[in-house]
């Protein structure tokens, strides 16, 4: 729509001013064009105010990628408004959007132009197209309203929130060639590992001065190779259990786990190291190959943030083997509802490969009653039953589960896996 | 207007009603408008039934939760047409007329205000400081030509006075209908 229309506001004046006038004049009662007049200088200043020009609006279009929680300023300038005109904007909201004034504005034109900013603050990770704002503009008498095309919606893209853990752990099994994890074997590096004696081309500054002047023989210092580690996020993305309130609210299965996998791959990429992913449960995800670098992070949480889960199912569970090999640390992330994810957890640690599993169910569905009838809470507690058991067995395995309440819950069981991977073991291939 | 907001939401979360200072001015404007113009009737005809000031309340009402509806004109039809139909002519205190005709004139400037942008919306002070301004100049306006009118009733009859009113609304509706420069 364009172009200016009057208002129901000038409707008003003039039928009302133009009735009541009529009627005084008709009834030759001088009370009726007192009550006239407001009405009719108020139409007549409306009339005389029309706008001749269709203002033009300017506003962001495209896509833009924020984190969850962060705040998005839509903004625009409408140009050409009459003067003392104004302005209405509202943005509609949405589930997960946050928007600020949620009710709209009204902001006064200074030299025909008038600028509108909306706040808005995504709470859930996802990608989304957020609505429409709808822009309406008047004249200073409110007489004339032009209603703005719809201007093209803002395109979203939120990335999981990626709280840092203050974690020293280092990896289980850093075999790469670059990295900060300390190797097992001795090489160029940091860490001191030994003073040994001298051998022929060792380089001259690695001379251990001290031991050398005691024991009259040259010693060099040897130091642990600086390496980096393979780590896959494997995340159970078949159901979503639990309601989503956003980033402050209730928190579904999903939402820690893709938070979760968030914290875990910028953890392990900003010391050096190698993550990729693989996703289970979703049509359109399900691999990323590993790297490291900032661009895999982002490449990461991109990833995370599309994921809809409960969009593929009766996946082979020995997918999860695909492109893993011993030394490989994987993290799986899943609120172990579907008995297939103890299934692989089974095959990857017969494979040789160091498993974590991150129990990523709410505290409060373990313990609450899910369903509405009976039996179907019933069914729920019995569940959990089976799940606690399902985690003992994997706990005597050797296998550490974790329950996920923040960054810092990965740091003893990355620890405990260190100090355990220098342990040899028979393993099935 | 900003200031303090009051939000009720349901169990979801979404928003049902809000309140502010600005929407209870507003509100308070319309029906606080309404009941001057009740009071000037019930009192320069005290035998007339009261149940019309009822009717013009609840118009009132409606008209400040939808503004930009025709409730505003329904309201000051009914308001005027009582006004009209119930005080005899001279009316016992021209003073009264005038404040009626202030009360119209706000309840139209209110509507006209709350009827910007969607309900609820925050409007810049310096909006409704305008609005108000204008609203004032117009009133100023109308005590202006009121009171000489008032003053003039019985002593001079305006010769053609129909036509200069006739030529006012042929002049408006020119006025209405002229092309917007694309």
């Amino acid at each position: 729509m364009s172009g200016w229309h009057p208002t129901h506001a000038h409707l008003r004046a003039v039928v009302a001013g133009f009735g009541l006038l009529v009627a005084g004049l008709v009834l030759g009662r001088v009370d009726a064009i007192v009550l006239a007049t407001p009405l009719l200088l108020v139409a007549l200043a409306g009339a005389q105010s029309r706008p001749s020009v269709v203002p033009v609006l300017e506003g962001p279009q495209g896509a833009l990628a924020v984190h969850e929680g962060e705040d998005v300023v839509w903004s625009a300038t409408i140009s050409g408004l009459p003067a003392g005109g104004s302005v209405a904007a509202l943005h509609p909201g949405q589930r997960w959007l946050e928007v600020e004034p949620e009710t709209g504005q009204v902001v006064a034109a200074d030299d025909g132009l008038a600028t509108t900013s909306i706040g808005l603050r995504p709470t859930r990770w996802g990608w989304r197209t957020l609505g429409a704002p709808a822009v309406t503009g008047y004249d200073a008498w409110a007489a004339w309203r032009w209603v703005a095309d719809r201007p093209q919606p803002l395109r979203l893209t939120v990335l999981p929130s990626t709280e840092q853990p203050d974690t020293t752990a280092p990896a289980p099994h850093p075999y790469g060639l670059v990295g900060q994890e300390r190797a097992v074997r001795l090489g160029e590096g940091t860490e001191l590992a030994k003073v040994r004696p001298f051998e022929p081309g060792d380089r001259l500054r690695r001379i251990h001065w001290p031991t050398s002047a005691r024991t009259g023989t040259l010693h060099v210092t040897a130091t642990h190779a600086d390496e980096d580690a393979h780590v896959v996020l494997l995340l159970d993305a078949v159901n979503d259990v639990g309601s989503s309130g956003g980033l402050v609210g209730e928190r579904s299965s999903m939402d820690l786990a893709v938070r979760a996998a968030a914290v875990l791959a910028e953890h392990f990429l900003r010391r050096g190291d190698r993550v990729g992913l693989r996703v289970f449960g979703d049509w359109r995800v399900s691999f990323l190959p590993s790297s490291s670098g900032r661009h895999q992070l982002r490449r990461l949480l991109n990833v995370l943030s599309v994921v809809e889960p409960g969009t593929a199912r009766g996946e082979d569970a020995l997918a999860a083997r695909q492109g893993l090999g011993a030394g490989t640390l994987a993290i799986l992330l899943s609120p172990l509802v579907e008995p297939a994810s103890t299934q692989q957890v089974a095959m990857l640690t017969s494979a040789g490969i160091e498993v974590i599993v991150v129990d990523t169910l709410p505290a409060e569905l373990v313990t609450g009653d899910r369903g509405r009838s009976p039996e179907e809470q019933l069914a729920w507690r019995l569940r959990m039953l089976q799940r606690r058991l399902e985690r003992d067995r994997m706990a005597s395995l050797g296998i550490p589960v974790v329950t996920w309440t923040g960054p810092h819950s990965i740091d003893k069981v990355l620890r405990d896996l260190a100090r355990r991977s220098a342990t040899p073991r028979l393993v099935r291939r | 207007m900003t200031g303090p907001v009051l939000t009720v939401r349901d169990r979801g979360g979404q928003r049902v009603a809000t309140l502010s200072l600005g929407g209870l001015a507003r509100r308070a404007g319309i029906v606080g408008a309404a009941l001057v113009v009740d009071l000037a009737v019930l009192s320069s005809a005290p035998g007339t039934p009261w149940w019309p000031g009822i009717v013009v309340l609840t118009l009132a009402l409606v008209a400040a939760e939808v503004p930009d509806s025709q409730a505003p004109l329904l309201t000051l039809a009914v308001a005027a047409g009582w006004w009209l139909a119930a005080v005899p002519w001279p009316a016992p205190s021209p003073g009264r007329v005038l404040l009626v005709a202030l009360a119209l004139l706000v309840l139209h400037a209110t509507t006209a205000v709350a009827a910007i942008g969607p309900p609820g919306r925050v409007a810049e002070a310096r909006v409704v400081r305008a609005a108000a301004g204008r609203a004032a100049l117009v009133g100023t306006g109308t005590t202006g030509i009121g009171a000489l009118a008032l003053a003039a009733d019985g002593r001079v009859v305006v010769p053609g006075a129909v036509g200069v009113a006739l030529l006012a609304v042929a002049g408006l509706a020119w006025a209405a209908t002229r092309p917007t420069r694309q």
